[in-house]
């Protein structure tokens, strides 16, 4: 039962630890602005060889969203207003699963399982075509 | 029997850790502009749910946890090197003798742009065409070389320490001569 209540607090840290991260992509998307391009990470594809990838203006593209300028955003990046639609649904799936994990209406391994089904689907679905690109030597 | 210390904690600090800095890695190896920030991440996050595994495996503790970090670390560790190593295969396609062609081309042509600007204000100096001018001093060389020719007159200079002192003197004073007749004349011309 100890074994239990440790995996509980566990896996609601970890869930609270993601949240904060979606969180910070969220804060970081709002402060730097697509129209001044002052971002501080630059592409270090794009750098080395001169070519646009598939991520290439995701920051500019996510500035854009969070300012709700939808149309920019596609402009900026074509798969931009999917990846962050992944990371709101991430946001509201970590404080859901804390939810349901801590209530304990359902076992845990059920919840845990639903997880991480649903989590690795939205993964690779939003994430296809950057994990296709990987491979495309 | 093995028995399960499930009390102890050993090593789930470190497991979360290590399976946080891995699911963060994650989405940045896959990524082309941040995938070096995700081998870092994905590095740190093998190293300390390596350290983990250790720890909760010497107090025979749960590894559900510190496993799945190890996992995720090793799965983002993986796809930023295949994406470094995509990056450093188009690289090496990257046209760099186009490139220092160009530089060539951007070279020849200020070189050009000095020699006209040269030519311009040479010829405006002396009031006539370059090539006149070369003319003329090739003319003038011949005529001086035809007298010196003419000339039958053998010099004969017996060098010792004293001739050598009075010829390097001579040499200074007509060096010295010869700057301040050029000074004059371009002093004249301005």
């Amino acid at each position: 039962m100890k074994n239990l209540f440790s995996l509980v607090k566990a896996y609601t840290n970890l869930n609270l630890i993601l949240a904060g991260v979606v969180l910070c992509i969220f804060i970081y998307s709002a402060l730097y602005s697509y129209k001044g391009n002052n971002y501080p990470i630059h592409s270090f594809h794009d750098t080395l060889t001169g070519e646009k990838s598939a991520s290439t203006g995701l920051s500019r593209s996510f500035s854009a969203i969070v300012r709700f300028d939808f149309t920019q955003a596609r402009l900026f990046n074509s798969y931009g207003v999917g990846l962050f639609l992944f990371f709101i649904t991430q946001l509201f799936l970590r404080l859901f699963f804390i939810y349901f994990a801590t209530k304990n209406y359902h076992p845990f391994k059920i919840v845990l399982i639903s997880d991480i089904v649903i989590s690795t689907s939205l993964f690779v679905v939003f994430f296809k075509p950057f994990i296709s690109e990987i491979f495309c030597f | 029997m093995e028995k399960t210390n499930t009390t102890s904690g050993s090593g789930l600090g470190l497991g979360i850790a290590g399976l946080v800095l891995g699911i963060v890695a994650l989405p940045l190896s896959i990524f082309a502009c941040t995938s070096v920030s995700g081998l870092v991440l994905a590095i740190l996050g093998v190293a300390l749910s390596s350290v983990g595994y250790s720890q909760a495996k010497k107090v025979n503790a749960q590894t559900s946890v510190v496993m799945a970090g190890l996992v995720i670390s090793i799965i983002a560790a993986s796809f930023a090197m295949l994406r470094l190593s995509n990056s450093l295969v188009k690289m090496q396609r990257f046209p760099w003798h186009e490139i220092s062609t160009r530089i060539e081309r951007k070279i020849d042509k200020d070189t050009n742009v000095f020699n006209e600007e040269f030519k311009k204000q040479f010829e405006s100096e002396l009031g006539g065409s370059l090539e006149e001018v070369l003319r003329n001093l090739e003319g003038e060389l011949e005529g001086i070389e035809k007298d010196l020719d003419s000339l039958d007159i053998e010099i004969k200079i017996d060098i010792d320490k004293k001739n050598a002192q009075k010829l390097g003197k001579a040499a200074g004073k007509a060096v010295k001569i010869f700057i301040n007749e050029v000074t004059d004349t371009v002093e004249t011309k301005k």
